[in-house]
């Protein structure tokens, strides 16, 4: 009766391998279908396509072999039954059974794939399945009458298996001719590798056509000068595909984080409804890979340290349940992420006095509320005194800092204090483009990304104020900002001073700054390059681009840069000290 | 020297064979080049290209003989001057001033050498170790010589030209300064 037996072994192999690899697929729907039941028990079609799936799982592990996966699927089939003909009502206690036998049957799938003679114990799980359906036998007379008739009754598994089995045996077969049905779009595998390459040769291509763009001058009125600018517009279509080819949607990240919270309020005793925002939003997929890790910090975080225990909630006159929100949107060309909640928000006296005790800052010191906030964000800093495993290991919201940083991104924080935090992220929407300013300082050019720039003004060189204590200030509509000069950061000699520069305020992190430039040379769209291997060290520098005559320029990455100067400044003061 | 020419074009890149170990060399092709009046040679193995001195953008932060990042077909690779690495007094560029574009493990380099001078073939016994010459802050990266006529050939190790050390002086340019 086993396929192996009328296929040959590789023919089965093939077969095995396809379904394990689909797989996936259907748990990750159940997966998904569970969480939203749980949200929402009374939405028929969402029992349904949880129903599906498992059926689907169920029929194609039998036809291919996998009996194991096949008999524990068949176990969570009868109960989700149970639940789909409304013998069973909806609870957290059932939709958390179902969770675990779906995260048993990822299991099963990930052992596959690695030993397909793995055999599996699921009697523990089976009994819980048994346990939940067993009031039902015993309070519902009714039910049991009908219950053989309609299938449910798992008494007469072997001939409903072989049933199955039969039918799902054909229906892998003409799974394999007929490709994907459950696809509305037809769709193809690409690997990553491919998609680089195609996007890395697409980004050449237009280097070389701003290339080509800054000699069309010469050409003007010229068939070849329409030709060049037809071209230029085919080749920005063109990108803007290339890139759209390694979006991805944000949906099973988001979908991680409903888990994240479902298990960690279970454990905590805690009531929190999360509501997600913008899962359709598309994301390249290296930042995909990137942004989940934080993500998962935070919204921990805000379930362990923001959202209150139900009992306290009602006592300061807020519902049981807290809120958690996550979104996420593009706003101005950067992909940005909130997530907010209704907890019981950030207390500064708390993160100062804390932050006083670890030495992070001197009782002394001022600092205005959101610097205070962004403390928290400081290496070694946690409030949570008991150390829990969902987080408060003193290594949270450092580590989430440093990874959006990394990415060239920002995060933000706002809190009012027993209303509630927000969380704000802003990532670039690609690493491989950006828009940039390049500027120029000597001969030399640079490109600073834009993202960094909040505005530009044009400066006289005595509207600079220099102080032997604080170096140079620029006084902008009553704000004081400290100021840089690019050819002094880098030791340009810059061809005559006093004459008209321009100041770039610059805004990184929470600092507010000016840098100094002989001249603003355009804004354009940037493609970046690595740096090679050797000079990756060089932290004032994110990478390189190519400009539009060819030589390459370096990407400033300002942050970094000004602080070797703050270093230069230390020493210099402590020799004439 | 003004056109550009591959030189292994199309075969197959051999790895770790010729790199050299512990001073012994595999014989095999080396292409020979100047710096200054010296004569040096490199695995040919090691050179994906020669091309003209290409225009560069200098790098802040860098070691005097980092000449910086140059455009190649679209890729930016680092050019260092082997004259100044090699602290050989810097000859006028002349039209035999060249490029040679290396392929290391773990980066591309375009290097400037004074001219290219041609490929020679090796065996193993015309092979001698280095001289020590203890002062020569050159020695560490010279893994044999060969004498060729009457002049002397030293061969490189390309792995080294840009080593360790070097390494940590790019990536570490403010540890003398590090304050508080």
């Amino acid at each position: 009766m086993y396929l192996s037996q009328v296929f040959e072994n590789s023919e089965m192999e093939q077969l095995i391998q396809t379904f394990l690899s689909e797989a996936d697929e259907f748990i990750e729907e159940m997966e998904a279908g569970l969480l939203s039941l749980e949200d929402s028990p009374h939405e028929t079609g969402v029992i349904d396509q949880v129903f599906r799936a498992a059926h689907s799982l169920k029929g194609s592990s039998m036809a291919v072999g996998l009996s194991p996966v096949g008999k524990f699927t068949h176990e969570v089939e009868a109960l989700l039954l149970e639940v789909k003909e409304n013998r069973l009502s909806i609870s957290r206690e059932v939709i958390g059974t179902l969770l675990k036998c779906n995260d048993r049957i990822k299991e099963m799938i990930e052992t596959l794939k690695d030993d397909l003679s793995a055999s599996f114990n699921f009697d523990e799980l089976v009994q819980e399945i048994e346990k939940l359906k067993l009031p039902l036998n015993t309070s519902a007379a009714t039910a049991k009458k009908a219950a053989p008739a309609s299938g449910f009754g798992f008494f007469d598994e072997e001939e409903e298996l072989t049933e199955d089995h039969h039918d799902h045996q054909q229906r892998a077969m003409g799974h394999q001719s007929h490709g994907h049905k459950r696809k509305s779009q037809e769709q193809i595998k690409v690997s990553q590798e491919r998609i680089d390459k195609l996007v890395n040769y697409i980004g050449e291509m237009a280097i070389l056509l701003t290339v080509l763009d800054e000699q069309i001058d010469q050409f003007s009125g010229t068939a070849l000068e329409s030709t060049v600018k037809q071209l230029s517009k085919i080749s920005k279509d063109v990108q803007d595909v290339s890139v759209s080819l390694r979006m991805l949607p944000l949906k099973p990240i988001f979908q991680k984080m409903r888990r994240i919270v479902r298990d960690i309020t279970t454990k905590l005793g805690k009531k929190v409804n999360l509501q997600v925002i913008g899962e359709d939003v598309e994301v390249d997929k290296s930042i995909l890979d990137l942004v989940g890790d934080p993500l998962v910090h935070i919204i921990r975080n805000a379930v362990d340290h923001g959202i209150e225990l139900p009992d306290i909630r009602e006592k300061n006159g807020k519902p049981p349940t807290g809120n958690i929100v996550l979104q996420a949107c593009h706003e101005a060309g950067r992909l940005v992420f909130y997530i907010t909640d209704d907890g019981s928000g950030i207390d500064l006296d708390v993160i100062r006095e804390k932050a006083i005790k670890l030495g992070i800052i001197s009782s002394k010191a001022k600092l205005s509320n959101s610097e205070i906030q962004h403390l928290i964000f400081h290496p070694g800093f946690s409030t949570k005194d008991k150390v829990t495993d969902i987080s408060g290991r003193g290594v949270g919201m450092d580590v989430v800092s440093n990874n959006i940083k990394a990415m060239s991104g920002e995060i933000d924080i706002k809190s009012t204090l027993h209303k509630g935090s927000q969380f704000r992220i802003t990532l670039p929407q690609t690493f491989s483009i950006i828009e940039g300013t390049v500027v120029q300082t000597g001969i030399e050019k640079f490109v600073i990304p834009l993202a960094d720039i909040r505005e530009s003004v044009k400066i006289k060189d005595f509207e600079i104020a220099k102080s032997t204590a604080l170096g140079e200030v620029l006084t902008l509509r009553g704000e004081r900002l400290p100021v840089f000069r690019l050819d002094d950061l880098f030791n340009i000699d810059t061809l005559e001073k006093n004459r008209e520069q321009i100041a770039l305020i610059a805004q990184s992190q929470d600092k507010i700054f000016a840098i100094i430039v002989d001249e603003i040379v355009g804004r354009q769209q940037i493609v970046i390059k690595n740096l090679g291997n050797e000079i990756q060290g060089l932290k004032e520098f994110s990478g390189s681009t190519i400009l539009g005559d060819g030589k390459p320029a370096l990407i400033v990455e300002l942050s970094n840069l000004i602080r070797r100067r703050k270093l230069i400044d230390l020493t210099a003061k402590r020799i004439t000290a | 020297m003004t056109e550009t020419f591959d030189f292994n074009n199309g075969e197959p890149k051999l790895d770790e064979t010729h790199s050299s170990k512990n001073g012994h060399l595999d014989c095999g092709r080396y292409l020979e080049f100047n710096l200054g009046e010296e004569k040096f040679a490199i695995p040919l193995l090691t050179v994906k290209e020669v091309i003209a001195v290409p225009e560069t953008t200098n790098v802040p932060f860098t070691p005097e003989y980092y000449l910086g990042i140059m455009n190649l077909r679209g890729q930016v690779l680092s050019v260092i001057d082997l004259r100044k690495r090699m602290k050989i007094s810097e000859q006028e560029s002349t039209t035999e001033t060249a490029v040679i574009i290396v392929d290391l493990e773990y980066t591309q380099l375009g290097v400037v050498v004074d001219s290219i001078n041609r490929v020679i073939a090796i065996d193993n016994e015309d092979f001698s170790p280095p001289p020590e010459i203890e002062s020569n802050p050159s020695t560490e990266f010279v893994t044999g010589c060969y004498k060729s006529d009457k002049n002397l050939v030293l061969f490189l190790d390309v792995d080294k030209i840009l080593d360790h050390k070097d390494k940590e002086l790019i990536q570490n340019p403010t540890t003398e300064q590090k304050a508080v």
